[in-house]
């Protein structure tokens, strides 16, 4: 079932979400919000558009012996060009994993204690660190499990 | 405040087991969602109420002033909220391929046919 | 640092093999490398353990009990050694052992999730990381239990996840429960604070903790879930399981009765003594009735449970020392069995006792394979199990706790039995109809060397009793005067 309106819609919002959605990673030090928010509403990003396109805009059908198959996941092979969100996922992890090492190389005494540099720029200052590291892994590793679930679970049984 | 989110607690319970003891499949798998959800709301109040007053150093201040809410518990419910997030997708890919597998959402027809088909 | 390296590497493996998704041949020996590091990484844990005392290792320049901690005293380095020795079994066997569907589907990462899980779960040093690694453990165990989608899988990851889910609901209420009353969850900081604490309020954490371990330990009226799933997921699948999984549980209630247990709840050894008993009995006699190779196996995973609570339950050194001696001995014969059910029921073509037999005839040295973890689970003498049911049984005996004892020894008679049994039938007795297929290809070869391997390492058990029991000893000691534990972590770490 298609609904045009929806079709519509989600062409006009899921992108919105996205940008909503690293305003979210951003702000999460000090205020509400944070990687898995901000992941979750990325991840709700794709969502709306599997719900308005179909999972068909994402992934190719396998046709037994057909153009596509592969064995990476029984039913549908993802369309040329498109990540994998497993690795979406695996960037995330490595990404978390290396910010616990960034203070470490820094000579701070434990796995994961943070950094944190002063970046000037024309419009300001801001600080960073590796916390927003750690929380941009954290987006990551939600982008990739929401996709993979939203796939799975939208993907119709082989008849 | 605290009594209000006991009994939700205490409701919220009872709906779980009731669920859970259901033949349906998908409402067992609520009925355990349920369940995660009310031992979440459990450390919740466990950690005391404070409302109105989050754990944020005002402005132009070092410390905090008492009374504050605490937010080691909220952060242990966060981090469970996390795992219970994915132990949801899973399980409703769970749900998915036991229908897929026996085309029902009961329960009693998982065993004996199961037990048929290795005998 | 050095406590986390154990958990932080197969997690990092898990993370390579994930970037590497598309080609899950590369996995087998990604898997196979990095579980032949994680095991130097252990040795190297334990040695430093045992060397020096606890090693402890704060996480982001927390000092406890604010922080996360990870923790390696005696019984945990121990227990990760031994994981990283069956994860190596099991990688190894993996190689040829596992299927392309499964594998396309992330067998290998998720293999290595779990040892991750297991080994965070033997690490942490506080309550609530250990609830976030029993969950770790326990999605990846749930993806491994249901990959594939057949259908008697999906009733026993149903099965499972149902009844791990209200472990989980138990755990996090228990520990709502410490946290409203002492304010803390590093575990040294609750062994020092909740003798102060209202004994009632006291009695309930210990309590629900006790339940919720009790259904990962799968002890005697919490064990269904066990039976129920563990003989329907591939035969590597189950010997991971088998090996890891129920210890896990194990190794939290030892962690939680001896720091807990003494001040904050006295009646605890009471308890633990009778489920036990329940747990030896009930296991052994469900073993006995059955007619499948792995559901034998799985349901003396619980007799054999009852034996290590009960070294626990009596707590006294030499008892203590029994049930850490007994948990590592076990975990390497039960992998081993499972993976023997396993080769035998490749070349039998079924898991039902009534359809396997032969195998003595055609192949005398898997035969040999399967007697030494057989007999070793039986408790005969000289192997590992016959030296972990005496130390165990003669703490009994010392402890006057003599229906246990006899209640043990009439479960090891029938542990003997059942024992006896799967070799009469899958072993001794002629096949049901002619061979015609070769017995030994290359793939099962190769998974016979996993199997050689744990079975010399269970030999080698028995025949070094001596020094093991006396590593044992001091594993016991340094969990009975929990002091040592709690100066470790809260007195200025490093």
């Amino acid at each position: 079932m298609r609904s045009l309106i929806l079709s519509v819609g989600a062409r006009a919002v899921s992108p919105l979400l996205l940008v909503f959605s690293f305003h979210c990673l951003l702000r999460g030090h000090n205020e509400p919000g944070g990687g898995f928010i901000g992941g979750l509403v990325a991840g709700s990003a794709v969502a709306l558009w599997v719900l308005a396109d179909g999972v068909e805009r994402f992934t190719v059908q396998a046709v037994p012996g057909g153009e596509g198959q592969t064995v990476r996941s029984g039913s549908s092979a993802l369309r040329g060009g498109m990540v994998d969100p497993v690795t979406v996922m695996s960037v995330g992890l490595l990404t978390m994993l290396a910010s616990g090492f960034v203070g470490l190389a820094l000579g701070r005494e434990d796995f994961l204690t943070g950094a944190w540099w002063t970046v000037n720029t024309p419009l300001g200052s801001a600080k960073l660190g590796t916390p927003l590291l750690f929380d941009l892994g954290v987006y990551f590793v939600v982008v990739g499990v929401v996709v993979a679930f939203v796939f799975e679970l939208s993907q119709e049984a082989p008849q | 405040m605290s009594v209000l989110v006991v009994v939700l607690v205490g409701v919220l319970f009872a709906v779980a087991a009731y669920l859970m003891m259901r033949r349906s499949i998908v409402k067992l798998i609520f009925g355990l969602l349920l369940l995660g959800t009310s031992a979440n709301l459990f450390i919740f109040v466990a950690a005391r109420l404070v409302p109105g007053r989050p754990p944020i150093v005002a402005p132009g201040q070092s410390t905090l002033e008492p009374p504050f809410a605490d937010p080691l518990g909220q952060a242990l419910i966060l981090t469970a909220i996390v795992i219970s997030f994915g132990v949801l997708a899973f399980a409703m890919v769970l749900v998915k391929k036991t229908y897929q597998a026996i085309g029902d959402d009961d329960l009693d027809a998982l065993d004996p046919v199961s037990r048929e088909e290795e005998g | 640092m050095s406590a986390l390296w154990p958990v932080l590497w197969p997690l990092l493996t898990a993370t390579v093999m994930g970037l590497l998704w598309r080609h899950p041949v590369w996995h087998r020996w990604i898997g196979v490398g990095a579980c032949f590091a994680h095991v130097f990484i252990a040795v190297h844990l334990m040695g430093e353990a045992n060397g020096r005392g606890p090693v402890v290792t704060t996480l982001g320049g927390w000092k406890p009990p604010f922080g996360i901690v990870f923790v390696a005293d005696r019984l945990g380095a121990a227990m990760v050694l031994v994981t990283a020795v069956i994860g190596f079994a099991i990688a190894l066997s993996s190689v040829r052992g596992i299927d392309a569907r499964r594998e396309a589907f992330g067998y290998h990462p998720l293999v290595q999730t779990l040892l991750g899980g297991v080994c965070g779960a033997f690490l942490t040093g506080d309550f609530f990381n250990l609830y976030v690694w029993f969950e770790v453990m326990l999605v990846s165990s749930f993806v491994l239990l249901a990959l594939g989608g057949e259908r008697r899988q999906m009733a026993g990851a149903l099965h499972y996840v149902s009844y791990n889910l209200v472990a989980s609901a138990t755990f996090l209420i228990g520990m709502g429960t410490l946290y409203g009353s002492i304010g803390t969850l590093n575990m040294a900081d609750v062994a020092q604070r909740l003798p102060q604490a209202n004994p009632a309020v006291a009695a309930v954490v210990v309590g629900l903790l006790t339940v919720a371990f009790g259904v990962k330990a799968a002890v005697f009226p919490l064990f269904t879930w066990l039976p129920a799933s563990y003989h329907t997921p591939p035969t590597l699948v189950s010997a991971l399981f088998a090996g890891l999984l129920t210890k896990v549980g194990v190794y939290a209630l030892i962690r939680t009765t001896t720091l807990l247990g003494p001040d904050s709840a006295p009646w605890l050894p009471g308890v633990l003594v009778v489920v036990a008993v329940l747990s030896m009995g009930f296991g052994v006699l469900g073993a006995v009735a059955q007619d499948d190779f792995r559901r034998v196996l799985s349901l003396h995973i619980v007799s054999q449970i009852g034996y290590m609570l009960f070294g626990l339950a009596l707590m006294t050194p030499l008892a203590l020392a029994g049930a850490v001696y007994y948990v590592l001995h076990h975990i390497l014969v039960k992998t081993n069995l499972f993976l023997i059910g396993g080769l035998a029921k490749r070349m039998c073509g079924t898991e039902r006792l009534a359809g396997m037999g032969g195998l003595y005839r055609r192949s005398p040295g898997l035969s040999l394979l399967f007697l030494v973890p057989a007999l070793s689970l039986a408790g005969l003498p000289p192997l590992s199990g016959f030296w972990a049911k005496l130390f165990v049984v003669r703490a009994g005996i010392e402890a006057d706790a003599w229906a246990g004892v006899a209640v043990a020894l009439a479960c090891g008679l029938l542990t003997l039995f059942s024992m006896l049994k799967l070799w009469n039938e899958a072993f001794w007795k002629p096949a049901p109809q002619e061979p015609t297929e070769p017995l030994w290809t290359a793939r099962r070869k190769w998974m016979a060397v996993p199997v050689a391997l744990l079975a010399i390492g269970t030999v080698g058990f028995g025949l070094f009793a001596g020094p093991l029991f006396a590593f044992s000893e001091r594993v016991a000691e340094e969990l009975l005067r929990p002091e040592t534990y709690v100066q470790a972590v809260l007195g200025g770490s490093k």
